[in-house]
């Protein structure tokens, strides 16, 4: 018996272990679960506003009936202020400027308003006048404006002469107030908002206190000024009889987008309701903290808005009096304004959910978030990326564990494959075939013919980065093989055909434009290519006296890290301009990188800016290649996003990621861009670089040049490229052939390319 | 725990993702592939190098422990340490003493020679035993000490008696009577050899040089790469040949009783 009952305690134990750790078939997302959940309700709800004449006003105010006021200037001749009234944003009309009519006839000449600020019966103007001077008029119960004597500390130094060459000014020179804002106190006193402080001034214009801040973003309540804390990663709660900071909370979150811009009341992304707790907007949302409160909520998520698009920072926020918000956020084409509105009968959250996963973060992803949620607001997409900052996994951590997921058939809907091994995963059938969701005929056909696969496009990058070379004519055509490369760094008689750098750098600097061509098939190392590859690089380095700078401190001049860094440096591009090179290589980016090297090319005699030189030409570096899970439940709505993402709106927004694949965009880019007003600058320790944007010829030029010529996608390989400077050592030391070294490359990745 | 194991024999018949059953084609396409040959042979070479010394060590040790009188229980415990150490601080410890900057390098340089990257030369694959030999050493060391504990004392008197000498006594008494303690120690150090992938994947990444790249890297790799039909089939084959081995070991030496 106790025999029996020990076999079958046994057996017990043995069916246990065998069937402890299987999987568990619960925690099944919420939208899976049916309608039976309850749900909760109540959000708010993004509307986009009509601006009038397609620009709000550098003021807008809200009203106490909680109507718009936009004061807005014309730049014309005469600087006219108009002003348009709405009273939910949906539809302005012109309205009588009032007091601030005669801001012209202050200076008998341009104003250009800076801000405007009312507390009911006292309105103030801060403006600037035709000597760019800062200055403040009042008026009181609509009564005329009259300017205020000039406060202490406003005084702009005289401007230059027109037609003359303007100087920077020394900080010794600057004003000690640069104002950026104005607030209007229920007393009648007023607060300027700078960038290191607020003031509080007396109705007359006597200063009372200054506050030091982090920024010119600020809200008054009552006695108490929110500001933000010196190190801009606080908001400071000061008591403005006392001068006393009584609170300091961090800021919600970690985004960038915290400095106030002189949109709005107050001219900050904070506001403050009748009850003293303080709202604040940014990337993340819109966050209450409530009075004497240290935690932060969320009222709006920005994933679910667009206050998440990386292109639109966030200008302005003011409560529209009925418990909602306007928030005025610009962005290159001009200025948004956005109205929130609490909708009790909407899910809190959108019902289904997208998932989207990359390796790391992505502007153009986030952007094309934004304008995906705002035309579809019950879908929530999810991006979640694998590396973060403060994370210690690492990226083959992060490939195993999407990989799991992608056997279990639970892998996110939309996959960013830079990183991840996209053959293995077209191979097995994972991503969906996108040739009949996309139409491909309106992007770059060299791209989209180099993804195709048998016919079907699996995957396909929203942006690319295209390496290049710039210098004379002759200079450019030598560099278009690495051969010719040599021979005319060898000739030069200075050695200043290219910077200098160090013969490991060289490797990488040229691995990008090389590489592609060393495998032929499937992943077949041509040890020749190989071999040809290293004697052109041991000559150029030779040539540029490469050699003379090993036994320098470490790092100097080192630009080749594991990235694959073509770029050579800023201050080579300004010692092209002057002559002290020949030779200059960089990245591009994008369309706003391009000022300066055409700049440059243009000043030199028989400028030339070409695809980069290698042994395979026409290299282009692709961004966010974007394929769909096969396996997804949701694949109208990834279709849909990709479509967004390929689309003209996210595509023609320059994020610095990339150029855009879509031709449209790319067109409407050549178009707007050299109307861009706006100018570039670069400087360093070799001197300055200045330039308008590029003109549309040279933009012309350089889409038919060099994007229609890209043809072969190029990343760092980072097993064989650290293979490649291992073995280099020996090589560049005299002590083994090339083909020796190609050989003991090929050995030592032996493992790696047959795997 | 044989769930997760059946599975993967099921899918070493099948395609990764669509479940397309493909029969013994992905065995085939491990057997032909030049990363799994490699990987194989540097882990049937570590452990052809590796087992014997280690079991010849240990037993050693075991045996000059049972002899000394005064401070045994001391040279045990200095023996056990290195097993103790975690995994982090030996790789640390790798870092130090084998790059081209560390000690050894130095020690190297200081008798007139050059420095090297001794984990990325020719020299990595002894790194690597003796890493192991030093690791392990002392954990079979106390496996054979309780062993060596459980040979009657009198079967070693009534020996002496009939005059036989210390090597005598080792090779017709200490030797049969440990061969089950020798089966156990084989299986166990079999099954730790295939642990020193942590450090030298700590060191020396996905890739490492080429002697040491191991059978655990290319499953590492595949998995990463999502080939999952060729990771299982290669499983299926390893766990194929350890399971011959160990049967081959128990029938030498598990079965034997002292005669």
């Amino acid at each position: 018996m106790k025999q029996i009952l020990k076999q079958a305690a046994c057996l017990l134990l043995g069916a246990v272990m065998l069937l402890a750790g299987c999987a568990s078939a619960g925690n099944l997302p919420q939208s899976d679960l049916g309608s039976s959940a309850p749900v909760a309700m109540g959000r708010y709800i993004e509307g986009a506003l009509e601006v009038p004449n397609n620009n709000l006003g550098p003021c807008i105010l809200v009203q106490p009936d909680g109507s718009l006021l936009s004061y807005n200037v014309l730049y014309n001749a005469d600087g006219q202020v108009v002003c348009y009234t709405s009273t939910d944003g949906t539809k302005w009309e012109m309205s009588n400027v009032g007091a601030l009519e005669n801001i012209q006839q202050l200076e008998g000449g341009f104003a250009d308003l800076i801000s405007v600020a009312s507390n009911g019966d006292i309105l103030y103007a801060l403006y600037r006048d035709a000597q760019y001077q800062p200055c403040l008029a009042k008026s009181s119960e609509n009564g005329p404006l009259t300017k205020l004597t000039l406060m202490k500390g406003w005084e702009m130094p005289p401007r230059p002469p027109a037609g003359s060459e303007g100087e920077a000014l020394p900080l010794s020179e600057m004003p000690e107030v640069l104002p950026e804002t104005v607030a209007a106190m229920e007393n009648g006193n007023f607060l300027i908002g700078c960038f290191d402080k607020i003031i509080r001034y007396d109705g007359e214009g006597k200063e009372l206190q200054r506050y030091e801040s982090g920024g010119s973003a600020f809200s008054v309540h009552k006695n108490t000024l929110f500001m933000m804390g010196k190190g801009r990663n606080s908001i400071e709660t000061v008591n403005l009889e006392t001068g006393e900071t009584i609170h300091s909370v961090a800021l919600p979150s970690t985004t960038s987008q915290n400095d106030g811009i002189n949109y709005g009341s107050g001219g900050a992304p904070m506001d403050t309701d009748e009850a003293g707790a303080l709202f604040y907007a940014d990337a993340k949302g819109i966050h209450r903290l409530a009075p004497g409160g240290s935690l932060w909520e969320t009222v709006v998520d920005g994933e679910l808005s667009s206050l998440g698009i990386p292109s639109l920072q966030v200008g302005g926020l003011m409560q529209d009096k009925k418990g909602g918000f306007f928030v005025s956020m610009f962005d290159n084409s001009g200025v948004h304004l956005m109205h929130y509105t609490y909708s009790a009968d909407t899910p809190s959250m959108p019902s289904t959910e997208l998932s989207v996963f990359a390796l790391s973060d992505n502007h153009t992803i986030r952007q094309a978030i934004g304008e995906f949620q705002r035309r579809n607001p019950d879908v929530r997409v999810m991006f979640r990326y694998g590396l973060t900052e403060d994370g210690a996994a690492t990226a083959d951590d992060v490939i195993r564990s999407l990989n799991a997921e992608l056997l279990a058939g639970k892998g996110p809907d939309i996959l960013l494959l830079d990183g991840l091994p996209i053959g293995s995963y077209i191979e097995k059938g994972i991503l969906m075939d996108l040739s009949g969701m996309l139409d491909s005929s309106k992007l770059l056909k060299n791209i989209v013919d180099y993804y195709l696969r048998d016919g079907k496009l699996y995957s396909m990058p929203v942006r690319i980065s295209v390496p290049v070379m710039l210098g004379s004519a002759q200079a450019v055509e030598a560099a278009k093989r690495l051969d010719t490369l040599a021979n005319a760094a060898a000739q030069s008689p200075d050695g200043n055909f290219l910077a200098m750098n160090s013969p490991s750098g060289r490797i990488v600097q040229f691995f990008l434009t090389s590489s592609p061509a060393w495998f032929h098939g499937d992943r077949i190392l041509d040890q020749q290519l190989l071999a040809e590859f290293l004697m052109n690089i041991k000559a150029i380095s030779d040539a540029c006296n490469d050699n003379a700078i090993l036994s320098a401190s470490a790092g100097y001049m080192n630009r080749a890290d594991e990235l694959g860094l073509v770029d050579e440096g800023l201050e080579n591009l300004i010692k092209l301009s002057k002559g002290g090179l020949q030779l200059h290589m960089q990245m591009i980016d994008g369309f706003s990188q391009l000022a300066i090297p055409f700049s440059v090319k243009n000043k030199l005699e028989n400028g030339a800016l070409a695809p980069m030189g290698g042994q395979s030409p026409g290299v282009f570096v692709p961004h966010g290649i974007v394929g769909i899970n096969n396996a997804s439940k949701h694949k109208d709505l990834a279709v849909a996003f990709v479509r967004v993402l390929f689309g003209l709106s996210v595509q023609s927004t320059d994020l610095g990621d990339g150029f855009p694949v879509s031709v449209e965009a790319i067109e409407k880019n050549i178009v707007e861009f050299p109307e861009a007003n706006m100018g570039f600058a670069i400087g360093s320790s070799e001197g300055m670089i200045t330039s308008g944007p590029p003109a549309k010829v040279d933009l012309q030029a350089f889409y038919q040049d060099v994007l229609l010529c890209a043809t072969t996608a190029s990343t760092i390989d980072k097993v064989l490229l650290e293979n490649v400077k291992n073995e280099c050592d020996a090589f560049f030391a005299g002590e083994k052939t090339a083909e020796q070294t190609a050989a003991a490359i090929a050995e030592r990745t032996q493992a790696y390319l047959t795997e | 725990m044989l769930v997760p194991f059946g599975d993967a024999v099921r899918r070493s018949f099948f395609t990764a993702m669509s479940g397309e059953f493909v029969g013994l084609k992905n065995y085939e396409a491990v057997l032909q592939n030049e990363a799994f040959r490699l990987a194989s042979q540097n882990t049937l070479r570590f452990i052809a190098a590796c087992i014997p010394v280690l079991l010849a060590l240990s037993l050693l040790l075991a045996l000059m422990i049972r002899a000394v009188r005064r401070r045994g229980e001391l040279y045990k415990t200095a023996f056990l340490l290195p097993i103790a150490i975690p995994v982090a601080s030996v790789v640390l410890l790798w870092t130090v003493f084998f790059h081209e900057k560390g000690l050894l390098s130095g020690m190297v340089e200081a008798f007139g020679g050059t420095r090297a990257d001794w984990m990325n030369s020719d020299a990595a694959f002894s790194i690597l035993v003796l890493s192991y030999l030093w690791k392990n050493a002392g954990y079979d060391m106390v496996l054979f000490l309780a062993g060596l504990g459980g040979i009657s004392p009198s079967l070693y008197e009534a020996a002496r008696v009939d005059g036989a000498g210390a090597w005598a006594l080792f090779r017709h008494i200490t030797l049969p009577s440990l061969l089950p303690t020798l089966f156990t120690v084989a299986v166990l150090s079999l099954l730790n050899s295939f642990k020193v992938f942590r450090e030298a994947f700590l060191v020396a990444g996905n890739y490492p040089h080429k002697s040491m790249y191991m059978l655990q890297h290319l499953f590492n790799n595949w998995f990463t790469a999502l080939d999952i039909q060729k990771l299982c089939a290669a499983a299926v084959l390893v766990a194929l040949f350890i399971l011959a081995l160990v049967l081959l070991l128990q029938k030498l030496w598990g079965n034997e009783e002292l005669s």
